[in-house]
């Protein structure tokens, strides 16, 4: 078996295969060069993401913190002079990690609020899930937004909603079956 | 460079496709929508049924991709079945994940074919006859139709536009204008409403949402924004267009903070798209778009544009 293929099948998710492209990298250092998340921490870079991938060093990418530093904003891949993609080989390789370790707990948090608002209204992100630290606010944003539920009602969305109008209960009853069929319960 | 595709955009019968972020942050961006394509006649089906994509909990990893595959099949089925088929988002993160999703469904692939199993488990038949667009292209597209209905105009306005990174970076090659490093499609749009558009330092790097890291580590998001605004900055302009509900709120919300370690005194008043071209073709700025939920005042460019007070 290749070292690729093991790879794949240790990450299982298609993605790694038909979309990051880890076996095809040159090592050109492209995808770090525009990445905003290599400039803010040091232990991470995305070129050596797909070099710890072409050397087989799955479980260590999976247990540790780099796959967390990414922000997903895909300007490796645009970049990418092989058509590679490290932001989903990060896919992969955080999937893995939710499935096998019990790390990152915040991580865990945002996991858990995400079920309950899909399983309960069909959304996603609701405003409750999405609390932005006050303290990195500046003073007049503060005052200015604190009332920011009371007008979206006079625009007709309740607080704690995504959209005017929620999901009827039989799309509701559709979503939550998926869920279940999907193993995301 | 990487040239890009031709790419086909419809001007008419859409599906609005409601994303989470808009609606959680700023409804006025859905409520724009429905202002403009009723003023220049478009028609659109606004349907409840429609799930959330899940693009947001995919990328920070906690929503697995067969569940994110699975629901959009559903999303995909109910705009087949509906008389519109165009599906129309506000949301790059929506834009780029369905379109995805439908990569992986059409190519029949063991993770597509899953999701179709499960489909069929909760008794709906896949069907994926549909488009995917971003709202910013279809104005580009209907720009004439836009400027016949206009009543402001953006004369005297310096702007920089921020694309958002899923919709240039993940199909990166289906920039509807200008490429993935300089898309121009907010430009054009502007420019078309007589607006100056302004090249700026960092124009391709992102606002720094990161999805998990908006919610947990706020480092990031801070620290990336101080060389968006850095480089903003610098060209002094008066407004940033948006196209994404995630940077709209990660450059209003932040800007004011950011702005301070910074040092400089001054406000940039960050307008998604589809606000601004409403509020151009004469919607109320606060019954119609809500404008006072943004953090940084945005009555100083309405006054400019002749929408509030007296005009220049
Ligand atoms: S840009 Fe592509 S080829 Fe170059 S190091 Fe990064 S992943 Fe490898
Ligand atoms: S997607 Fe992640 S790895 Fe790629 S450039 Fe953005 S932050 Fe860096």
């Amino acid at each position: 078996m290749q070292d690729h293929d093991r790879i794949s099948s240790k990450l299982d998710d298609m993605k790694i295969d038909s979309y990051s492209g880890f076996q095809k990298c040159i090592q050109c250092g492209r995808c770090s060069a525009s990445c905003p998340a290599a400039l803010i921490y040091e232990d991470f870079t995305p070129r050596d993401i797909m070099r710890r991938l072409m050397m087989g060093e799955v479980e260590n990418l999976v247990a540790g913190n780099e796959i967390w530093r990414c922000g997903q904003c895909f300007s490796c891949a645009a970049r990418c002079p092989r058509d590679n993609s490290v932001a989903n080989a990060i896919l992969a390789l955080r999937s893995q990690s939710l499935q096998r370790m019990p790390l990152n707990n915040e991580i865990r948090q945002i996991e858990a609020s995400l079920k309950k608002n899909l399983y309960e209204t069909g959304e996603t992100i609701l405003p409750s899930t999405l609390l932005l630290p006050l303290e990195n606010l500046g003073g007049r944003t503060r005052e200015r937004c604190f009332d920011n539920s009371k007008r979206k009602e006079r625009l007709g969305y309740a607080g704690d909603t995504a959209r005017a109008t929620p999901l009827p209960k039989d799309a509701l009853i559709e979503v939550r079956i998926l869920l279940e069929k999907t193993g995301f319960r | 460079m990487y040239g890009t595709v031709g790419k086909n955009i419809p001007g008419d019968d859409f599906y609005l496709f409601k994303s989470c972020q808009a609606g959680s942050w700023y409804p006025g961006i859905e409520r724009a929508l429905r202002y403009i394509l009723e003023r220049i006649g478009a028609n659109f089906a606004d349907d409840p049924r429609q799930s959330s994509c899940t693009g947001c909990g995919y990328h920070i990893g906690v929503i697995p991709l067969l569940t994110n595959v699975a629901l959009n099949a559903r999303n995909f089925s109910l705009v087949s079945h509906s008389d519109k088929t165009n599906m129309i988002c506000t949301c790059p993160t929506c834009y780029a994940n369905l379109k995805s999703c439908k990569g992986l469904l059409d190519e029949e692939t063991p993770v597509g074919d899953r999701a179709i199993a499960a489909l069929r488990e909760a008794g709906i038949e896949y069907q994926g006859q549909v488009s995917i667009n971003h709202v910013s292209e279809i104005l580009r597209e209907r720009l004439n139709h836009l400027l016949a209905r206009s009543v402001h105009s953006m004369k005297g306005v310096r702007a920089v536009t921020h694309h958002g990174c899923h919709y240039s970076n993940i199909f990166y090659r289906e920039v509807a204008s200008g490429n993935f490093e300089r898309p121009r499609v907010l430009d054009d749009i502007a420019e078309g409403f007589g607006c100056r558009t302004l090249d700026y330092p960092d124009r391709f790097l992102c606002c720094g949402v990161g999805f998990h890291h908006t919610l947990c580590n706020t480092d990031y998001p801070r620290s990336v924004l101080k060389r968006k605004y850095s480089g903003i900055i610098e060209v002094n302009p008066d407004v940033i267009i948006t196209q994404c509900a995630g940077c709209t709120l990660n450059l209003d919300l932040y800007q004011e903070n950011i702005m301070e370690t910074l040092g400089v005194e001054k406000d940039i008043p960050v307008l998604y798209v589809t606000e601004l071209v409403a509020l151009l073709l004469g919607a109320d700025p606060y019954d119609v778009i809500g404008l006072d939920m943004h953090a940084v005042p945005v009555e100083p460019l309405l006054e400019n544009m002749g929408i509030l007070g007296v005009g220049p």
